[in-house]
């Protein structure tokens, strides 16, 4: 008995280009394909429904081995189809009952997909993480350390201890406003960009106070990596980290209306 | 205001290769937040919202174990919290 399949959808593409196709496995291990309609393809894969219904799916999104597996799997076709040719990337688990449901999707969205892909053409997405050390932005510095003022050790701690919150908190605007200012200096440079929420990953001496991906032209990632560096150094960031070329994940859904 | 070591800043200014993993957090932030956003016929319910809890959970988990009991994330290593 044949296992019910299902359509797994990864990318949508104007000029379908099987060749990159051939011999590319996907989250299941199946031959990835095209499904084409409406002058596009969608690239695309039959995935077992005992693996890959909403239940099984879910359940294995969870399992951090599982999310990896398929987030690398999913990225990795993408990754294929953009070293190729213009590629629209879709959400990872974007998953549909048969290929006529793609085919009537790809109808329905035809203008905003093909209006998306002529804008990415030529370009790629670059991720800049900006780390700053709020502890010294702080203008003010740590408070009133030897004064003992009026009202004696008590009132003197409690106005130290005011001092101390007080520059932290500027510290952590200063921080924010580096990271404001950052991003709209590298926004200046690029065709688009976004901001994804920062990770909470501890750097050497900092927090991050950026996390963005900025659309430029395929032939600028050296480029535009040196010149972030050159703004982060500048404004006096603690560490930065350029990542890419990316397929366009963070710019799918089209020129800003 | 601190000046940037060459030390701490870590700008790769040449393309990655092909055979270089990317980092899971860097690719999570972008197949989770970023790409098409359709409502697939199956995945109905696992929408952004829910996509992303699921993750965060997965990643909680996946840090705990890196880290052990004795250490912490390593600089650079996907946090166990991510700021909304």
């Amino acid at each position: 008995v044949a296992e019910n399949l299902l359509t797994w959808v990864y990318a949508v593409v104007t000029d379908p280009c099987p060749a990159a196709l051939a011999g590319l496995a996907g989250v299941g291990g199946e031959q990835v394909r095209m499904v084409s309609g409406s002058g596009l393809g969608a690239v695309a894969g039959s995935v077992g429904a005992g693996a890959f219904a909403e239940e099984a799916l879910e359940r294995r999104l969870a399992q951090p081995e599982e999310l990896e597996q398929l987030a690398r799997t999913h990225h990795h076709v993408i990754g294929t189809l953009a070293a190729a040719g213009p590629t629209l990337p879709l959400r990872l688990a974007t998953v549909y009952l048969d290929d006529r449901a793609v085919r009537r999707l790809l109808a329905e969205r035809r203008d905003q997909f093909t209006t998306t892909l002529r804008w990415l053409t030529g370009h790629t997405e670059c991720g800049v993480k900006v780390w700053a050390d709020p502890g010294t932005l702080s203008a003010t510095g740590p408070g009133d350390r030897d004064g003992t003022g009026p009202g004696g050790a008590g009132a003197s701690y409690l106005r130290r201890r005011r001092a101390d919150l007080a520059a932290r908190d500027d510290g952590w605007q200063r921080a924010a406003a580096l990271g404001d200012d950052i991003h709209a200096a590298l926004s200046a440079r690029a065709v688009a960009a976004r901001r994804h929420r920062t990770q909470d990953a501890a750097a050497a001496g900092g927090t991050m106070i950026l996390n963005g991906a900025y659309l430029i032209g395929r032939e600028q990632v050296a480029g535009f990596a040196a010149a972030a560096e050159a703004v982060a150094r500048g404004r006096g960031a603690a560490g930065l980290e350029v990542t890419g070329p990316w397929p366009p994940y963070s710019f799918a859904e089209g020129p800003r209306r | 205001v601190t000046a940037v070591t060459a030390a701490t800043v870590r700008a790769r200014s040449q393309p990655r290769l092909p055979h270089q993993q990317v980092a899971l957090v860097d690719l999570l932030d972008r197949v989770l937040a970023g790409g098409v956003v359709l409502t697939g016929e199956v995945t109905l319910s696992i929408a952004d919202v829910d996509l992303v809890r699921i993750s965060l959970r997965a990643l909680v988990a996946s840090v705990r174990a890196a880290a052990g009991p004795d250490r912490g994330p390593a600089p650079g290593a996907p946090g166990a919290r991510r700021a909304r």
